[in-house]
């Protein structure tokens, strides 16, 4: 996991192009805010591997957004109860029912409902954000942090070595 | 695009989804087979137990190996045992979490087979119900073909004789002891014969003068008011011994006859009844085919909820489930072609009996009736077995409307060779069926609670063995000698009732062959027993009978003193009254 987290900071540092990270984040988004073994996620974990985003990221963010899903489930089944027994979209749901696609999705879950339909609805504005957070870590918080004594202090140690060994791996691959 | 796209990725992603399908498709296997074992064992209260499942991926499905279900009641005998058991799942359907199996083949299904280890899952036996408990409790014995020694029945016998007897003896001696009493209370010899003096007293007295006269008449008239009183006193009191005595005699006329009640009611108690002999069948076979439908009612409360889902989902439409993470709700829509959740649509058996074996199909097992629409039939039969000429079962579980469901049951059997047939184990008369060949004919129905099987037997060339009996007891004699002679007989069994409380009415025409041969023989027995009784009463009761009649003549003596004290009086006032009119005055009233 340090691993990971180093490879991060590394690809945070490094010239990759932001939205490789942000897009991370938001698949991790997906997959961690919504029932894991979903069908889904299977498409999610398709793109992450097919597109070219940060897997440290993702791997990250998916420990990150499972936590958080775990203590807003309430919220996710009330958001689900609400759109899957909206009397207008009645007609919609009956009809991806009758498809084995959709119930192999188990969309009519109203945790999965809900928690699918969060995270999808916070995907472009989460990549925005974390699109401009990451140029501003850059110009301005990582010149700054770089200056500190403790990162001083721990590029002298052990703990940056590692970092070292590990940043031949290639922070945007 | 090369900036975009990753292939190595894509390949990775490849990789993994064969390692899925390869985990699946080893852990599948293991996950149905562990299933099976939990909610079976869980359904049946026994083990159940299954050695292998193997998945099969064209066409999708699993061939299970030995099935062995336990039979509750007896933990080391398998109800059913199936050597494989062979099905295809309907792929598309599973996707949409629905189990429909087109065609399962159950091969080599055997029943009753012996287990190496024991099956059983409680340490306790299973526990039977109350109303079984009361069923068990209504069986019916076999009347006492002994009659017991005269002395041993009035050993163990109350005689309501002596009894009365008893009682009589002591309120005799209560009223004998109360009226010796009132007999010290009441006007007695001496005063009543001071009356007399007093009278002779008035009438020697001279007296002279209208004053002497008053005075005269004024003593005589309170003389004749106190003889009136006592007479009252001693005609009431003589009214009222009259009437404890009428009582006391009509209750020892009671106690007069008791012996012959006492030798009636033991005389029917000891003596075998002919009535008990006319239903002979329902005693016999009465607790056997007890048994038997209340293992058949058993497994069929077994099977039964196989049948239904729970009745929450179908009320709510809505499925509580827990799912990967938290808990949700599963919300329910419409159907354009509903189908059941779990289906089976044809079970084709071949069930392997030691007759032979025959062949079975079941069609359309579900949770989910309702559905589905089309109720759960079955039918076995088999040709030419071994000791079975034919038979056919066939019947189906309609619980399509819940709340109307109606199952049936249909099965005939034709020269099913009957041999070695214990009929009763009864001491006196044990009774093998040795050989016969049987035609049964069985209806039954349950609709909603209410249950109606009717059955009818008819046996042929049977031949009956009471080898073990007693054989001096003459009546086990002469019913031995009796079945030896029939080569034939019908037997009619109905049940009606609820499956927790059922009656069960059992007629055959070997009931009047019994009470026939047997009849006679039951007339002489029972005089006979009635000569023994009769002295053997008697002698017990004479003794005390005989004091009581003594007791009882001692009361006479009270009412002859009575009746001589209201003699007295009626004297007194008769001869007061005569000489007071003519001798001494001349009363002005």
């Amino acid at each position: 996991m340090l691993k990971i987290l180093f490879k991060l900071f590394k690809a945070l540092n490094s010239e990759a192009e932001p939205h490789q990270i942000s897009l991370a984040f938001c698949f991790s988004m997906i997959a961690g805010l919504t029932p894991f073994l979903s069908l889904h996620n299977l498409l999610v974990l398709l793109l992450v591997l097919l597109l070219r985003v940060n897997l440290s990221a993702f791997v990250v963010g998916l420990g990150v957004f499972s936590a958080i899903a775990y203590i807003i489930d309430p919220l996710f089944h009330r958001i689900g109860l609400f759109v899957l027994t909206a009397s207008n979209l009645e007609g919609l749901w009956t009809s991806i029912y009758n498809s084995t696609l959709w119930r192999l999705e188990n969309f009519n879950n109203s945790i999965v409902m809900g928690s699918l339909l969060f995270s999808l609805i916070l995907f472009i504005p989460l990549f925005i954000i974390m699109n401009i957070l990451i140029v501003k870590y850059r110009t301005n918080v990582m010149a700054w942090v770089e200056k500190t004594k403790i990162v001083q202090g721990l590029r002298a140690g052990k703990i940056y070595n590692l970092y070292k060994a590990a940043s031949g791996w290639g922070g945007a691959s | 695009m090369k900036k975009w796209i990753r292939w190595k990725g894509l390949m990775f992603f490849f990789c993994f989804a064969v390692l899925l399908s390869l985990i699946w498709f080893v852990f599948a296997p293991v996950f149905v087979e562990r299933m099976i074992e939990k909610y079976g064992t869980d359904m049946v209260g026994a083990k159940v137990e299954l050695d292998d499942a193997d998945l099969t991926l064209s066409p999708l499905g699993f061939v299970l190996k030995r099935l062995q279900i336990t039979n509750p009641d007896e933990p080391m005998t398998n109800a059913v045992e199936i050597a494989d058991i062979g099905f295809s799942l309907d792929g598309l359907n599973l996707l949409r979490r629905k189990v429909v199996i087109d065609e399962m083949n159950l091969d080599q299904v055997q029943i009753n087979t012996h287990r190496g280890k024991s099956g059983a899952i409680r340490k306790k036996p299973r526990e039977i119900s109350d109303d079984l408990k009361k069923r068990k409790g209504k069986t019916l014995s076999l009347p006492s073909l002994k009659i017991p020694d005269v002395d041993e029945i009035l050993e163990k016998e109350n005689l309501v004789s002596l009894e009365l007897i008893r009682t009589l003896d002591s309120d005799i001696k209560a009223e004998e002891l109360k009226w010796e009493r009132i007999l010290n209370e009441i006007p007695d010899k001496e005063k009543l014969d001071e009356y007399k003096k007093r009278i002779e007293k008035i009438k020697s007295a001279k007296k002279e003068g209208v004053s002497g006269i008053l005075e005269g008449v004024s003593e005589a008239a309170e003389i004749k008011k106190d003889i009136d009183s006592d007479l009252k006193q001693i005609q009431d009191a003589h009214r009222e011994f009259e009437t404890s005595l009428a009582s006391l005699k009509k209750r020892m006329d009671e106690a007069k006859k008791a012996p012959l009640e006492d030798i009636r009611r033991l005389k029917a108690k000891y003596s075998i009844s002919p009535t008990g002999l006319g239903n002979l069948s329902r005693l016999i076979l009465g607790p056997k085919i007890g048994e038997w439908t209340d293992r058949a009612f058993f497994w069929y409360e077994k099977i039964k909820p196989a049948l239904k889902r729970a009745e929450k989902d179908k009320k709510t439409g809505h499925k509580a489930v827990k799912p990967m993470r938290g808990k949700g709700i599963n919300i329910v829509y419409k159907e354009k072609s509903p189908l059941p959740d779990f289906l089976i649509r044809d079970i084709n058996a071949s069930v392997k009996l030691k007759a032979g074996d025959i062949g079975g199909k079941i069609r359309n097992i579900t949770t989910d009736q309702d559905i589905l629409g089309i109720p759960l039939t079955f039918i076995f039969s088999g040709d030419k077995l071994k000791g079975v000429k034919s038979a056919e079962i066939k019947g189906s579980l309609d619980h399509i409307v819940p709340t109307k469901s109606k199952d049936t049951l249909n099965m005939r059997i034709k020269g099913y060779q009957l041999q070695e047939m214990t009929l009763s184990d009864h001491q006196e008369l044990p009774l093998t069926l040795k050989e016969g060949l049987m035609n049964l004919t069985l209806n039954s129905q349950l609709k909603g609670e209410a249950v109606k099987i009717k059955t009818v037997a008819n046996f042929g060339s049977v031949k009956f063995t009471t080898e073990g009996g007693r054989a001096d007891s003459l009546f086990a004699q002469t019913i031995s000698s009796t079945l030896s002679d029939i080569t034939g007989f019908s037997l009619m069994v109905d049940i009606t009732g609820t499956l927790d409380n059922y009656e069960t009415d059992i007629s055959s025409d070997l009931d009047q062959i019994m009470k026939k041969a047997v009849g006679n023989l039951v007339k002489k027995e029972s005089a006979s027993l009635e000569r023994k009784l009769r002295p053997a009463v008697y002698a017990k009761v004479n003794g005390p009978s005989d004091d009581l009649k003594l007791k009882f003549s001692h009361l006479a003596s009270i009412n002859n003193e009575l009746v001589s004290r209201l003699d007295l009086g009626k004297n007194a006032l008769d001869s007061f009254g005569a000489k007071n009119n003519s001798k001494i005055f001349k009363l002005p009233f």
